[in-house]
């Protein structure tokens, strides 16, 4: 097939393919919860099998990441905050909290410590789930946003109510 | 030929791109489309107002020495509803808007009211991303003194007070409103400014700032130079926050924060306009050097 033809036929199956691609990303968003909390938005909803909550931490401040899921509970020396998403209720954790991001380890200036760190900007976090058919869910998530400059205040349990019709709507 | 198929194919892509964006732009705001999608944001900064910085000036009678307020700064006049007095210590402090700092907005219907106002501008649909502005928004009327503070500065005994170091330590007892007004009136009566240094325990930056500041020559240079009250918005502790509030940029409380206070309480400076120092020695010094006059 000439190029001319691969550019005439996405021509015109441009604007349609885009605009439901654009109508598929709106459909897509009633499933989503959100709220923002201290200089982050963070989105979650449900896989498409309904086996893992998947949570999206975006900070809003350029050159601010949160830290790794793995930092302990009271951070290294009491520094640092890790990326928490707990459930309860409905919604039934099957195993450990991830993220497919890589890990960076930021040092602290005139010290010998690093921090474990996702990449500046967003970061996607999975945790297995089960989930119940009846009842209220509830997550807890917490988090704190830094860049090497400067923290935001750390978010602990910020609480995320789900009630049954919600949970449902979000399979 | 192939120009002008291109042309149109690029522009297809670009029409339908564009409403992608678009849906995205006009998807419903969590909070309005679900119940559910957490009225729970009371700490949610989508569309916080920034209001201008106060100033706390703390005015002591037949002082001889009283500064010069900054250009653009109004000092409200004595028994105007901004003044707060300290019964028995012959001294009032007052909170005024100094209108010279710039700051970015989210939102002017958000900030018209002042902060907190994030769940109202959630609830309300607007958009959950918020716009930043560079160019400053019309004066707003000053938010009302927080009611700690008025509780504060009555039973803060300014004298005994300004005995304090420059090096006030965080603790329980870390009454930080008595702290700073007891440092600006200790700052009228020297002509040193003040620092406020918001930090917290856990904040990995603001150690690093510690570190830094501990070192010989800042230590030095702070005791001859500044009023240093530090104030810890990692307990929690709403009037820190209060404290804090007027002068965070991002209005999510940005740490560490240091704010410079003029002896007439208004602001000379702060990290989130000018930068962080950086946390060695020689870089606090040069930071903290620029404020003195």
């Amino acid at each position: 097939m000439k190029a001319s033809t691969v550019l005439t036929v996405a021509a015109l199956s441009g604007i349609p393919v885009l605009t439901a691609l654009g109508l598929a990303l709106t459909l897509h968003h009633p499933r989503e919860l959100t709220f923002t909390d201290q200089g982050v938005s963070v989105a979650m909803h449900l896989s498409d099998d309904g086996d893992r909550l998947l949570t999206t931490f975006t900070p809003q401040r350029p050159g601010f990441h949160v830290y790794s899921v793995g930092l302990p509970a009271d951070g290294i020396h009491g520094l640092g905050r890790p990326t928490r998403v707990e459930v309860d209720g409905a919604l039934r954790s099957r195993g450990p909290l991830t993220a497919e991001a890589p890990i960076r380890m930021l040092p602290m200036r005139g010290t010998d410590l690093a921090f474990p760190v996702y990449p500046d900007g967003p970061v996607t976090t999975d945790l297995p789930v089960a989930v119940d058919e009846h009842g209220d869910a509830r997550v807890l998530v917490s988090y704190a946003a830094c860049s090497p400059q400067e923290c935001l205040r750390p978010v602990t349990s910020h609480p995320v109510e789900i009630p049954a019709a919600a949970l449902a709507a979000m399979r | 030929m192939r120009k002008c198929v291109s042309m149109v194919a690029l522009a297809s892509a670009a029409v339908g791109l564009a409403g992608c964006s678009a849906s995205d732009l006009h998807r419903e705001p969590a909070g309005a489309a679900h119940p559910l999608n957490t009225g729970q944001d009371q700490g949610q900064d989508v569309g916080q107002g920034h209001v201008p910085p106060l100033a706390i000036a703390a005015h002591v009678p037949a002082a001889g020495n009283h500064a010069q307020p900054a250009p653009g700064t109004h000092h409200a006049p004595e028994g105007s509803p901004e003044a707060i007095t300290a019964p028995g210590t012959g001294t009032v402090a007052m909170l005024r808007p100094t209108g010279t700092t710039p700051f970015l907005a989210h939102s002017d219907a958000a900030g018209a009211a002042g902060r907190p106002v994030s769940s109202a501008a959630g609830k309300a649909g607007t958009p959950a991303h918020p716009t930043h502005r560079t160019v400053p928004p019309p004066a707003r009327p000053a938010p009302a003194p927080p009611a700690s503070l008025t509780s504060m500065a009555s039973m803060a005994s300014i004298a005994s007070m300004a005995a304090l170091g420059p090096d006030l330590a965080f603790g329980p007892q870390n009454l930080a409103t008595t702290q700073v007004l007891n440092a600006v009136a200790a700052a009228q009566s020297d002509g040193k400014p003040v620092l406020l240094d918001f930090a917290a325990g856990s904040c990995a930056a603001c150690k690093a700032l510690e570190n830094a500041m501990h070192t010989p020559k800042a230590q030095a240079f702070l005791a001859q130079h500044y009023h240093v009250v530090h104030v810890d918005l990692g307990d929690g502790d709403p009037s820190h926050l209060q404290i804090a509030s007027p002068y965070d940029a991002y209005g999510a409380h940005g740490m560490p924060l240091l704010v410079v206070l003029g002896p007439d309480g208004s602001v000379r400076g702060d990290s989130a306009h000018a930068g962080q120092p950086r946390y060695d020695e020689a870089g606090v010094v040069a930071w903290l050097k620029q404020w003195v006059r």
